[in-house]
């Protein structure tokens, strides 16, 4: 085995061996001092960015620009940089990195977003942030994952994380609530998956990601097995009907977990999504003629077709359903939750690819995906982020009330929420704007118009809830006097930077969105 | 010591026989320059003093002109001898041997989407070059004499901010290198123009004027947008010539093959080989008549069976329809006079040297597509005769010596639609170098003599200024004579070929020959008058007696020098720039363009006997032409200084006949705006309203929102919170797929 030849998991690497230090840290850190280990956590993450950059500019020197997606049948040769690796266990593409990015800076947040000085002890212990760090690793192997069983493991290692991280405040009633709900819906949705997985097996004999190419005889078979998996992922994305537990699990959980399984846990599972769109969907015809004794295949998707109708009435129940519940909710972290159901529906208009699209087609609709995944990212986080500073005497505030008059208190913070709820709302000079247009424009290229339409209008009704918050810190006046100002944790000033931060992307992703897309 | 650093530095330098790649990093200077001044004195206006403020604004203007010039040498010239002054003998013959090389700075993609391209780049060829040149140099004279006459001001900072912003955004109209930047520019140089009409926006008239301008300019602008939108659906491209490679560079690695290489707008017109005299076209690659080959364009759907030309000819009158707004022709001319209640210098800059012509030059700029659809070009000829003629009957019985201007300023526009509706883009192009030289120079003439007289704008209380204002009196004077067109002046031989050219069609157009005679006529009766108005003007201005009261006529003074500067300077190029008609007319292509021999026929490549009798001819109608227009500027001056200065005849301003009354009231069609068209909008403003608030908000709004609240109600209680109700809907909505799959 070559080992130069594991570079290309080496942000994986990066993460993992963080995750082990911050735990053996724990135990020699004095407990006041535990802030550390949040500090070097993100110093994993940052550094596991880096490292990705590095791949990044290989794979392009490598590949051209921008490098997208390799699909299991592309012939790649031996090179500087092996996007294939393992036997196609895993496959590092450019579409997989941006996942990747998503990850850890949906990990950098939630490693920040912690407040050690609570008493609540479980928060600030070394586990605590070596789970954040493992479960982002989870979803770094998740996103690159290329055959079943890798898939499984990560998405186990991803999940059994975050199902512990949703609990860990243990004196929050709400918590345990939360992560006992997660477990259980959680390993129902493992069940389907793992059945899946178990039946492809059987009909196909292969766990590779092309494994339906050979479905053969077995064609009803494979569909049913592709069917469950569908279902596992489509419940870690949080699509309707499986949605229900995104309320509860999101509400119940701290706020820094709730932004990590609302970006990345998403991210990854869409990652999935499309790797099992683009590639699995596919299946292989043998046709009848034989010329010189070649026998020709065709590579036929009726998988991709029968899906079509199917997935673009659950994006538009998700849109609409999503929307239509965050429209009543008066706890904003409950109302994101709501809003993350919808923007799922939103990405899922983005895999509505005709059968018969060719590698132009298809490339157009993944740099939709991932643009939108990034941007959601972003300001989802930010959003979050601010949520997350708002505490008074260490409960936290998440009350649409406790949001009014922010403005004037913390005009900085104001502005980045106003900035991230326009975004989310899909506000033109913003981030959100752009990513939803790419996404309603590839789905009207497919055919799609009626569910683009559709998907606008769940835009439009969006837009009531989200300026709810903006009005509340602006425009509502400040309630009675001595109406206490949100306290700050301690060490808020990264956290705070880090909020500017996405905040700036959002306006900047908005405005020159040409310049994410030479990156992809 | 180039070669040295060239040699430091392998890949700086990149193209090893000429320095134009310096260069075409350097072009994005010259729109950037004006808006570095506008940043400053819009930011720091509260800090930084009168003088730097002005100073900031002079100098970057200045520096934009530095380096318009340098950029325009590079191309016209091999930069190594425009570097090294020694060899400035060279200039001259490389000039004449060797053709003006574009510049085309690609400075990165502004939109990419679904197959649509925009990018920031910037183009100088022969056109954009000389605009520039034409928009810095005017420009800079104008921020100078600008820092004398607003010296009293309190809001100079102000003025000079929205005076550099308006420079940033013309330049980047001249030399966006296509449509979409065009049209950035083209709002932007609308958006200061309404700015600097308002300066004094607590007077509630000029407020109004911005707002006039601003809305006529809107009418325009639709056209313009629907005729882009055209020609993107016709091209798929916005591009008037191909980016360069570099930009074109695009792959991905599911190894999708790179799009072909898209082409601009002019590169599908360029192959035009001649047209003949029933104006068709004869064409390397495309036939006009064939069906557009809309592959893989939008226009496949907007226009599916309509030929090559005809989409053309919609875009092209839609397009100018836009410059009719931007150029103030007939019938979206009434902004431009109201614009005068901006400062003088702004008069000048805006509203004479340069945004007016805009619409001259975008038809110039695009004119391979003009030339697809005679029509069209008939049309645009036909709008300019009526404007140049309309305008100035209108000007000879106006009052306010800046209102004489201005309609002049709707007359010569006029005559440059004429001449590029005649086929004569560059002779267009030519009176718009002289109209902005001598219009300007009679503006800041105009501001010279409101300076001295105390802001008084009304020539029946001038007259007598030569002996007050002797530098004032000269340059203006040099001004009305190129106006007027007289002899070897620069209006005159810009003028005088157009004309000449227009003369030359009647003979050789046989579809519409007898309407070029009629348009002929037209433009010399137009001579006449334009020669009438501006003696008259002069006449009542600086000779009789002054009818000024006493306390304004104590006041009387000549300028400062800072005013008086940039007056010399344009009564120079007034003068003479006339003389440069040489490199315009009969160089073969110049700016890029068919000279006007080349369509009609006159100067046909090729074939030798032909040409000499053609040219013979040409020679003949030049000379008939000579005769009559030199009759025309000469009766029209004789006249007016036989009424003005010889019988000090001064105008009571009501009353007269027929024809003045009508011409004092702009034959009542700005009153029609005013009191039909106007009224006719706000009834329907109120219509809608009353509509909007019934339908729309109380139906529609109102109704939808509560429905919503009422949907989100209802749905609300399958959120239990009961985890074995969310298992049994993950389990209900699992048989939902597998079923359907299983089905398919």
């Amino acid at each position: 085995m070559n080992w130069s030849q594991l570079n290309e998991l080496l942000p994986i690497g990066v993460v993992l061996t963080t995750s082990l230090v911050v735990v053996f840290l724990s135990l020699v850190l004095a407990p006041k001092d535990r802030y550390v280990l949040s500090l070097v956590g993100v110093a994993g993450c940052i550094l596991g960015l880096l490292a990705l950059g590095k791949n990044y500019h290989a794979l392009a020197a490598e590949y051209g620009q921008p490098p997208v997606f390799f699909n299991g049948l592309a012939r790649v040769a031996e090179g500087a940089y092996n996007p294939v690796l393992l036997g196609g266990a895993f496959v590092v593409d450019g579409f997989g990195m941006s996942i990747m990015a998503v990850a850890l800076l949906a990990g950098a947040l939630a490693l920040l977003c912690t407040t050690p000085h609570e008493d609540d002890s479980a928060l600030s212990t070394g586990e605590y942030f070596g789970l954040i760090l493992l479960a982002v690793a989870g979803m770094m192997l998740l996103a690159v994952a290329h055959d079943f069983l890798t898939l499984l493991i990560s998405l186990e290692v991803m999940s059994v994380a975050t199902y512990i991280l949703a609990g860990s405040a243990r004196r929050d009633v709400r918590s345990g609530e939360s992560a006992l709900k997660y477990l259980v819906l959680g390993a129902f949705s493992t069940a389907f998956l793992m059945f899946g997985i178990a039946f492809l097996y059987g009909a196909t004999g292969s766990l590779a990601m092309q494994a339906p190419l050979v479905a053969g005889e077995h064609l009803p078979l494979v569909k049913a097995a592709l069917a469950l998996i569908l279902v596992g992922v489509l419940f870690k994305v949080g699509a309707v009907p499986f949605h229900s537990w995104v309320p509860d699990v999101y509400e119940g959980a701290p706020t820094g977990i709730t932004a990590l399984m609302a970006v990345g846990v998403k991210a990854a599972a869409f990652a999935v999504v499309a790797r099992l769109c683009f590639e699995a969907f596919n299946m292989v015809k043998e046709l009848p003629k034989v010329i010189n004794g070649h026998r020709f295949i065709e590579i036929v998707y009726p998988l991709r077709e029968g899906w079509l109708s199917l997935f673009a009435v659950l994006a538009i129940l998700t849109m609409a359903l999503g929307n239509l519940l965050a429209m009543h909710q008066n706890n904003v972290k409950r109302m994101l939750a709501y809003s993350g159901i919808a923007h799922s529906g939103y990405l899922l208009l983005a895999f509505l690819v005709t059968p018969k699209a060719g590698g132009a087609e298809i490339t157009q609709h993944l740099q939709a995906a991932s643009f939108y995944l990034l941007a959601y990212g972003v300001m989802t986080l930010g959003a979050f982020g601010v949520l997350s500073l708002m505490r008074e005497d260490g409960r936290p505030m998440e009350k649409m009330e406790d949001f009014t008059g922010l403005a004037k208190e913390h005009p900085a913070l104001a502005l980045c929420m106003a900035v991230f709820m326009l975004s989310l709302a899909g506000m033109p000079p913003f981030a959100g704007f752009f990513a939803k247009f790419l996404v309603f424009k590839s789905a009207v290229s497919s055919g799609y118009a009626w569910a683009a339409v559709l998907g606008i209008l769940t835009s439009v009704a969006s837009l009531y809830y989200y300026l709810r918050v903006v009005v509340r810190m602006y425009m509502a006046p400040a309630g009675a006097e001595g109406e206490p100002a949100p306290a700050r944790c301690r060490y808020a000033w990264t956290l705070n930077l880090l909020i500017y931060g996405t905040g700036a992307l959002t306006l900047l992703l908005g405005l020159l969105p040409q310049w994410l897309s030479r990156l992809y | 010591m180039l070669d040295q650093l060239r040699d430091l530095f392998p890949g700086w330098l990149a193209r090893p026989d000429h320095y134009h790649t310096w260069y075409e990093q350097m072009l994005c200077l010259i729109p950037l320059l004006p808006l570095l001044g506008f940043l400053i004195n819009a930011f720091a206006r509260k800090t930084i003093s009168r003088g730097a403020s002005g100073a900031v604004a002079t100098l970057a203007a200045a520096m934009a002109f530095g380096v318009a010039l340098l950029c325009y040498m590079a191309c016209a010239i091999d930069s190594q001898v425009a570097t090294v002054g020694k060899y400035a003998g060279m200039v001259q013959e490389h000039l004449q041997s060797r053709p003006f090389q574009p510049m085309h700075a690609f400075y990165g993609t502004w939109l990419d989407v679904g197959g649509f391209r925009a990018n920031f780049g910037l183009y100088m060829d022969e056109l954009s070059g000389l605009m520039t040149l034409v928009v810095t140099g005017v420009g800079t004279l104008i921020h100078l004499y600008s820092t004398g006459y607003m010296g009293h001001d309190k809001s100079y900072a102000r003025y000079f901010a929205y005076l550099n912003l308006f420079l940033f955004a013309m330049l980047l109209l001249v030399l966006g290198d296509n449509l979409i930047l065009t049209f950035v520019g083209w709002e932007g140089v609308g958006l200061c123009s309404y700015l600097l009409i308002g300066f004094w926006y607590t007077d509630g008239d000029k407020a109004a004027a911005g707002m006039k301008a601003f809305l006529f300019n809107r009418v325009g602008d639709l056209g313009f947008l629907l005729g882009i939108f055209t020609l993107i659906a016709v091209f798929g491209t916005v591009d008037y010539v191909a980016p360069p490679e570099a930009a074109q560079a695009s792959s991905a690695v599911m190894r999708v093959p790179a799009p072909p290489a898209p082409k601009g707008m002019l590169d599908y017109a360029a192959n035009i080989k001649r047209i003949d005299p029933n104006g068709n076209l004869t064409l390397g690659q495309v036939d006009a008549s064939q069906k557009l080959d809309l592959s893989g364009t939008v226009g496949k759907a907007v226009f599916p069976s309509w030929s090559f030309k005809l989409a053309i000819g919609l875009a092209c009158l839609l397009l100018f329809v836009g410059a009719m707004g931007k150029s103030a022709q007939l019938p979206l001319y009434a902004w431009l006079p109201d614009a005068m209640a901006g400062p003088t210098p702004v008069s000048a800059l805006i509203h004479a040297a340069t945004m007016v012509t805009a619409g001259v030059y975008m038809v110039a700029r695009l004119h391979a597509l003009f030339l697809f659809s005679p029509h069209v070009m008939m049309f645009v000829a036909f709008v300019g005769t009526a404007t140049a003629i309309f305008a100035a009957l209108i000007g000879l019985t106006q009052t306010d010596i800046k209102k004489v201007l201005a309609y002049s300023t709707v007359s010569q526009l006029g005559y440059m639609f004429l001449a590029a509706g005649a086929g004569a883009f560059s002779l267009a192009i030519f009176h718009v170098v002289t109209h902005a030289f001598f219009k300007a120079l009679l503006f800041l003439g105009a501001g010279s003599v409101i300076h001295g007289m105390s802001d008084e704008q009304d020539m029946r209380k001038m007259g007598g200024l030569r002996k007050h204002m002797p530098v004032t009196f000269v340059t203006m004077l040099i001004g009305s004579l190129a106006l007027a067109g007289f002899p070897f002046t620069a209006g005159w031989f810009s003028k005088d070929t157009i004309l000449a050219v227009v003369l030359a069609k009647s003979h050789d157009d046989p579809s519409f020959g007898s309407w070029w005679m009629a348009l002929y006529g037209l433009g010399l009766i137009a001579a006449f008058c334009t020669a009438f108005y501006t003696f008259r003007l002069v006449g009542m201005t600086f000779f009789g007696a002054c009818r000024a009261d006493e306390k304004t006529k104590a006041h009387i003074h000549e300028s400062p020098a800072v005013m008086t500067i940039p007056l010399i300077t344009l009564a120079a190029f007034a003068l003479l720039a006339g003389w440069m008609w040489h490199a315009f007319f009969s160089a073969p292509h110049f700016l890029g363009m068919p000279t006007p021999l080349d369509n009609f026929n006159m100067n046909p490549p090729e074939i030798g006997v032909e040409a000499t009798e053609a040219q013979e001819h040409w020679h003949h109608v030049h000379l008939v032409n000579l005769g009559w227009t030199s009759l025309a500027a000469l009766g029209g001056i004789a006249l007016a200084l036989v009424v003005y200065v010889a019988k000090g005849f001064v105008p009571k301003g009501e009353g007269g006949n027929v024809f003045t009354t009508l011409s004092r009231n702009k034959f009542y069609l700005e009153a029609f705006y005013d009191k039909i068209v106007s009224n006719a909008f706000i009834l329907f403003a109120e219509l809608m309203h009353v509509a909007d608030v019934l339908l729309i908000d109380t139906l529609l709004v109102r109704g939808v929102a509560v429905a919503t609240r009422w949907t989100g109600a209802a749905l609300r209680s399958l959120q239990s919170g009961l985890v074995n109700f969310y298992a049994g809907g993950v389990l209900v909505g699992a048989l939902v797929i597998l079923y359907l799959l299983l089905l398919s």
